[in-house]
């Protein structure tokens, strides 16, 4: 079934479909019979949420930002500054971010945990943090 | 193995509380088929899965196990039962977790019960499979777009570097915002693209942009295809894959069952190719 040409290289196809990859396909899909001859759903519904949590946008927008630095070429200039002097002259505002930054980075891991121990036991359980 | 009397029929796993009679325990409902697939996946199906019948169409069990439950494991299991099935001919996978009382209660309660829609929307599913082309950047090479694109993020980047460390804070923030909505902003355009290159080969596509778990992910692109022309399809997403090849890396997951278009199928009335963006 799967015919290789010279460009389909350029297509991937993951060998074994793990949860990461099953996830955000499945979950939430498929065809939903009458509520009310339903019995439950099991309690997904919050295993997705925390699944999907949004990667808290301070975090994410340091990782965009250390991308600039790499794509642009040149180096960034050194000021000759010292660590000591850097952690003298922090600004509040600097500190405000930062601290909003770990806060930000404690909750995510915190999210992730729980996913981890709900999906505890599984095939593929940390296979989504491959970025 | 001793086997002491009177405990013969006993199910080895049967927990407390539930009745001996599998006829009478919870049971996941997997998918719906026709009677006549089931009969010819009858001896492929894993362990503890089941048929149960009305007229012409199947329901596919599984006795849900006592605790604990392991939600990977059941929904990798569930997956992996309907995708095979599926690649035998037409089954309506029904949303993951759905228990229903008894075996019996899936026979009276959900396949009498809608019986016409469920055959109706097995008829439109045959011959089609779904298959997901799931899009990421790469990184660099999008953040040099943007920065070509959009000169102020290139300027406020050397701004931002200029100072010294520790008093950029604030400034690399509102640097990576910006790029990342620049980059979000690319997002739609070239998921239309993704949808250009594969709209011929399909007969339904979704359009599903990443709720945003992932910077770099740009979203699925959902598709029915025909399974006659899954090389095709493949093709043309592999032209597309390689003219991208330098900014952005294009998965095909599949073939696999419907679990995107069941509901639809069974809700509406089939016409003819339909592009539905999810947003």
């Amino acid at each position: 079934m799967t015919v290789v040409t010279s460009t389909n290289q350029y297509l991937e196809r993951p060998r074994a479909s793990g949860l990461a990859e099953v996830v955000d396909i499945i979950l939430d899909k498929g065809l939903v019979v009458d509520a009310f001859v339903r019995v439950s759903l099991l309690g997904l519904e919050l295993l997705t949420i925390d699944a999907r949590i949004v990667v808290a946008s301070v975090d994410t927008y340091l990782r965009w930002a250390e991308t600039v630095d790499r794509v642009v070429l040149a180096p960034a200039p050194t000021t000759g500054v010292p660590e000591l002097l850097g952690g003298a002259v922090e600004g509040g505002s600097q500190r405000k971010v930062r601290g909003a930054a770990e806060g930000v980075q404690e909750k995510v891991g915190e999210a992730k945990d729980k996913v981890k121990e709900k999906l505890g036991g599984g095939k593929g359980k940390s296979e989504r943090g491959e970025g | 193995m001793s086997t002491r009397p009177g405990t013969l029929s006993a199910p080895p796993d049967g927990g407390p509380g539930l009745s001996d009679d599998p006829a009478q325990h919870p049971c996941y409902l997997y998918g719906i088929l026709s009677r006549e697939l089931a009969a010819a996946a009858l001896d492929d199906l894993p362990p503890g899965c089941q048929f149960v019948y009305h007229r012409e169409l199947a329901g596919l069990i599984r006795p849900v196990p006592p605790p604990p439950h392991h939600p990977t494991a059941q929904l990798l299991g569930y997956a992996d039962t309907l995708d095979r099935l599926a690649a035998t001919g037409p089954v309506l996978p029904i949303r993951f977790g759905t228990i229903l009382a008894t075996p019996t209660a899936v026979a009276t309660e959900v396949l009498a019960l809608r019986y016409d829609t469920y055959t109706a929307a097995l008829a439109a599913l045959t011959g089609l499979v779904q298959l997901v082309l799931r899009m990421r950047y790469r990184p660099d090479a999008v953040v040099r777009e943007v920065l070509v694109e959009q000169p102020r993020l290139a300027r406020l980047h050397q701004r931002v570097r200029r100072q010294p460390p520790g008093r950029d804070g604030a400034g690399r923030l509102q640097l990576g915002e910006l790029v990342a909505a620049a980059v979000a902003g690319k997002r739609s355009p070239d998921l239309a693209a993704v949808v250009e290159t594969v709209r011929e080969h399909a007969a339904r596509i979704h359009v599903v942009p990443d709720p945003g778990t992932d910077p770099e992910r740009v979203g699925d692109v959902v598709c029915l295809v025909a399974r006659s022309r899954i090389s095709e399809f493949e093709a043309a997403a592999a032209t597309l894959a390689h003219r991208w090849r330098e900014r952005a890396r294009l998965q095909v997951l599949g073939p696999m069952a419907a679990y995107h278009f069941a509901d639809e199928l069974a809700t509406d009335t089939i016409g003819g190719p339909t592009v539905l963006d999810d947003r």
